[in-house]
C-alpha cells in the first residue's frame, strides 16, 4: 500500500459497520428533531420534498434501473393525489383507506399504459409518456363534475387530522404529516433497495444494460417491463396520495409536463440509478426553486428558477451525469476505498486459471 | 354539409402547421436519428423575436425572415454545442438535454417577455379580424364554408415550401448531402461529404421550419408561452403516421392529423374542444402499435 490515501477498509469489517451505524445514526437524529426544530413552513417544504423524492424513487425504478424512459410520471402521481383527494372529498373516505386504492389503481394504469412500451422503444416511449403528460391536465378539466376542474378541488383540513394515538393535535398536523411521509417513504424505500437485490432486480438491471444478452439467460423482459412499469406508477401514485394530504390543494395546472419534467431532473441531479439520488433529487426540487425565487423575485423574474433548472439539468449531463452521488463517490473514493475482503487476499490463481478458461469457452 | 366544410377547411389550415413542424422533426431525425423535444419552444422563442420586429413596424414578412434567420442559427448551434458531444452517451442523454433546453427556452422567453401581457401576432396574409363579420372582406365563401384568406394563406405557404424543399433535397448538392448523411453517415464521409456540416445545417433548418410554423399559427392563436407545448404533440402524432424518416410522410400526416383533430371535436361530442389533443395520443399511440414505421417511413432493422 503505497501512500494514506484512500484509506482501504474491508467490507463488512468492525470499521465498516461502525460508519455504517454512525451514517444511521446521525440519519436518524436529523429525522427525529426536524419536527420539533424547523420552523412549521420549513417542515412543510421537507416533507414536500419527501414527497416527491418518493416519486422520483418511482421513476428512478423505471428509468434508472429499467432504462425504460418516462415523461407521463406527471399522470401517475397526478392521478394517485386525485383519486385520494376525490374519494375523501366526495365520498367521505378516512385518508389512509384511499392509499391502497391510488396504488392499486396507478399500477393497474401503469401496467396498461406500460403494455405498449413493449413494442415501443426508446425514443418513442419518451414521446408516448410525454403526450400522456400533456393530455392528462385537459382529462383533469374535461371532467370537471368529478374532478372540480380548473378551479380544482380542495380537500378540508378537517378531513386531514392526525390520529388520537399519535398524540398529536390537530394544530399540528404538519408534524404528523411528516411523520406519515417519512414512514411511509421508508417503507418504500427499504422495499425498492431489496427489490433490487433479488433475483427480480438483477434482472432488471440486465435488461436495461442489454436485453438481448438478458433474453438468451432466460430473463422474460416483457413480464419485468411490465412489472416495473406498475410498481414504478404506483410508487408515483402513492406520492401523490401524500401530496394531496400535504397540500390539500389540487389543481391540473399542479400536474402538467412541467411537473414530469422537474421529477426527471430531480432524478439526474440527485444521481441517476442509485438509492440515495431520489432523496436528493426531491430537496433540490423543492429547494433549488425556492431560493432561486427568492433571488428572481428581486430581479421581478419568477421564470428565473424554471432557466436554472433547464440549465443545471443540462450541465449535470455534461459534467457530471452520475448526478451528486456520482460526485460524492468520486470525492469520497480519493479518501475512503470500501473493498470486498476477496479482492484483497492474494488471488489463489488456479481457481482464478479456470475461471478464465471458463470465461474463454 | 357547409359546416363539414367549414370544420375541413379550418382541419387542412391547422394541419399545415402541424405539418411544417412534424417535417422540422423529421430533418433531424433523419440527419442524426433525434427527436428534439425541443422544436416547439425553438420556435417559440422564434416567434417572439418575430413580434419584436413586427412591433417596431417591419413588415410582418421581414420579420418572420429575421425568425427564421434567429431560428437557424439556434438550431445550428444546438446542435454543435449540446447535441453533438452528448451523443456519444447515449439516446436517453439527448433526450434529458433536450427537455433542459425546452424547459430552459420556455422559461426564458418567460423571462424576456412577460407571459401575462397578451400579444397579438400580424398575419402576413389579408385580414380584417377587428371588424364584424359581415364588413369583413378577407374570406372566400366555398359551398357556404367561409374561408379566410389567412388560412389559404397558410395552407399555400406550405404548399410552396413543399415544393422548395423537394427542390433542395432533390436538385441542390446540399440537398444531396443531407440524403446520403441520412441513409449512412459514415459512407458519406467517406464520399467526402463533410458529415457535421450537414448535420448542423439540417438542425438549422429544422429551426427555420419550426419557427415559420410559429409565425403563421401565432395570429390564430394568442402568442403565449404555451402556444407551442399542444403543437409538439400534433407534429409528433403527423411524424409518426407519417414515419418518422419521410418528409413526404409529415406533410400527409400533419393534414390527416389536423383533419382528424377538427372532425373528431366536431363531430364526438365527448371530445369536443376540450379533450382535441386526446386525438393526438391515439394517433401516436395506435400507429406505434399497429404500424410503428408509419405510412411512408421505412422499417428499420435492428442487428443483434
Amino acid at each position: 500500500m503505497s501512500g494514506s490515501l484512500p484509506v482501504v477498509i474491508d467490507k463488512g469489517s468492525a470499521t465498516h459497520r461502525v460508519l455504517i451505524a454512525l451514517g444511521c445514526v446521525v440519519l436518524a437524529v436529523a429525522l427525529w428533531f426536524a419536527p420539533t426544530q424547523l420552523p412549521g413552513f420549513r417542515l412543510d417544504q421537507v416533507t414536500l420534498a419527501l414527497i416527491f423524492a418518493l416519486a422520483i424513487m418511482g421513476l428512478n425504478l423505471l428509468t434508472g434501473f429499467t432504462g425504460q424512459i418516462s415523461l407521463g410520471h406527471s399522470a401517475f402521481f397526478g392521478l394517485g393525489a386525485y383519486t385520494s383527494g376525490v374519494l375523501i372529498d366526495s365520498h367521505d373516505w378516512g385518508y389512509a383507506r384511499t392509499f391502497p386504492i391510488s396504488i392499486g389503481l396507478c399500477f393497474v394504469v401503469g401496467v396498461v399504459s406500460g403494455l405498449p412500451a413493449l413494442r415501443i422503444k426508446g425514443l418513442y416511449l419518451a414521446l408516448v409518456t410525454l403526450s400522456i403528460a400533456v393530455v392528462f391536465p385537459t382529462i383533469l378539466r374535461r371532467y370537471d363534475s368529478i374532478t372540480g376542474g380548473s378551479s380544482g378541488l380542495n380537500v378540508s383540513r378537517r378531513a386531514i387530522r392526525p390520529p388520537d394515538w399519535s398524540n398529536i393535535s390537530s394544530d399540528d398536523s404538519e408534524i404528523w404529516n411528516y411523520w406519515l411521509v417519512v414512514g411511509v417513504g421508508a417503507i418504500c424505500f427499504l422495499l425498492v433497495r431489496n427489490l433490487l437485490r433479488t433475483r427480480t432486480g438483477r434482472a432488471i438491471i440486465a435488461v436495461r444494460d442489454n436485453e438481448v444478452a438478458a433474453a438468451t439467460v432466460g430473463v422474460n423482459a416483457a413480464v419485468f417491463k411490465t412489472i416495473v412499469y406498475g410498481l414504478s406508477a404506483a410508487l408515483a401514485g402513492l406520492a401523490g396520495s401524500l401530496y394531496c394530504i400535504q397540500t390539500r390543494a389540487l389543481s391540473p395546472q399542479s400536474f402538467e409536463l412541467t411537473l414530469a419534467i422537474q421529477l426527471l431532473t430531480g432524478m439526474v441531479l440527485g444521481g441517476v440509478a442509485t438509492l440515495a439520488g431520489p432523496i436528493i433529487g426531491g430537496f433540490m426540487v423543492v429547494f433549488v426553486p425556492y431560493y432561486v425565487s427568492d433571488a428572481a423575485q428581486r430581479l421581478e423574474r419568477p421564470q428565473l428558477s424554471n432557466v436554472i433548472f433547464g440549465v443545471l439539468l443540462i450541465v449535470f449531463m455534461f459534467v457530471a451525469p452520475g448526478g451528486l452521488v456520482g460526485l460524492w463517490r468520486k470525492l469520497t473514493a480519493k479518501l475512503l476505498r470500501i473493498v470486498p475482503v476477496a479482492r484483497r487476499r492474494e488471488p489463489p490463481t488456479a481457481l482464478d486459471g479456470t475461471a478464465a478458461a471458463v470465461g474463454r469457452t | 354539409m357547409e359546416l363539414f366544410l367549414q370544420r375541413t377547411f379550418d382541419g387542412l389550415n391547422n394541419g399545415s402547421v402541424y405539418a411544417l413542424v412534424a417535417l422540422a422533426l423529421v430533418v433531424v431525425y433523419r440527419g442524426t436519428g433525434h427527436l428534439n423535444f425541443a422544436q416547439g419552444e425553438m420556435a417559440l422563442m422564434s416567434t417572439y423575436v418575430a413580434w419584436v420586429f413586427a412591433d417596431k413596424g417591419f413588415p410582418v414578412v421581414i420579420a418572420i425572415a429575421i425568425a427564421m434567420t434567429f431560428a437557424f442559427l439556434l438550431g445550428a448551434g444546438v446542435e454543435r454545442a449540446l447535441v453533438r458531444p452528448i451523443a456519444k452517451q447515449s439516446e436517453l442523454a439527448v433526450v434529458i438535454v433536450a427537455l433542459g433546453l425546452f424547459t430552459a427556452l420556455n422559461a426564458l422567453t418567460q423571462v424576456f417577455w412577460d407571459p401575462t401581457l397578451t400579444r397579438a401576432f400580424p398575419t402576413p396574409f389579408p385580414n380584417d379580424g377587428s371588424k364584424p363579420l359581415d364588413q369583413r372582406d378577407d374570406f372566400v365563401t366555398i359551398g357556404g364554408a367561409h374561408v379566410f384568406y389567412r388560412q389559404i394563406g397558410v395552407i399555400l405557404a406550405l404548399a410552396a415550401l413543399v415544393v422548395l424543399l423537394w427542390a433542395v433535397f432533390q436538385k441542390t448538392r446540399f440537398g444531396l448531402a443531407m440524403r446520403a448523411v441520412a441513409i449512412n453517415s459514415e459512407s458519406a464521409r467517406l464520399a467526402g461529404i463533410k458529415v457535421s456540416r450537414t448535420l448542423m445545417a439540417s438542425w438549422g433548418l429544422s429551426g427555420a421550419l419550426g419557427a415559420l410554423a410559429g409565425c403563421l399559427i401565432a395570429p390564430s392563436v394568442l402568442l403565449t408561452p404555451q402556444m407551442m407545448f399542444g403543437i409538439l404533440i400534433y407534429a409528433s402524432a403527423a411524424a409518426t403516421l407519417g414515419g418518422f424518416d419521410s418528409p413526404v410522410g409529415a406533410v400527409v400526416g400533419g393534414l390527416i392529423v389536423g383533419l382528424v383533430e377538427s372532425l373528431a371535436s366536431g363531430y364526438i361530442g365527448w371530445v369536443g374542444s376540450d379533450l382535441k389533443l386526446l386525438t393526438a395520443v391515439i394517433v401516436i399511440l395506435a400507429v406505434l402499435l399497429v404500424r410503428p414505421n408509419g405510412l411512408f417511413g421505412s422499417a428499420k432493422v435492428e442487428r443483434v
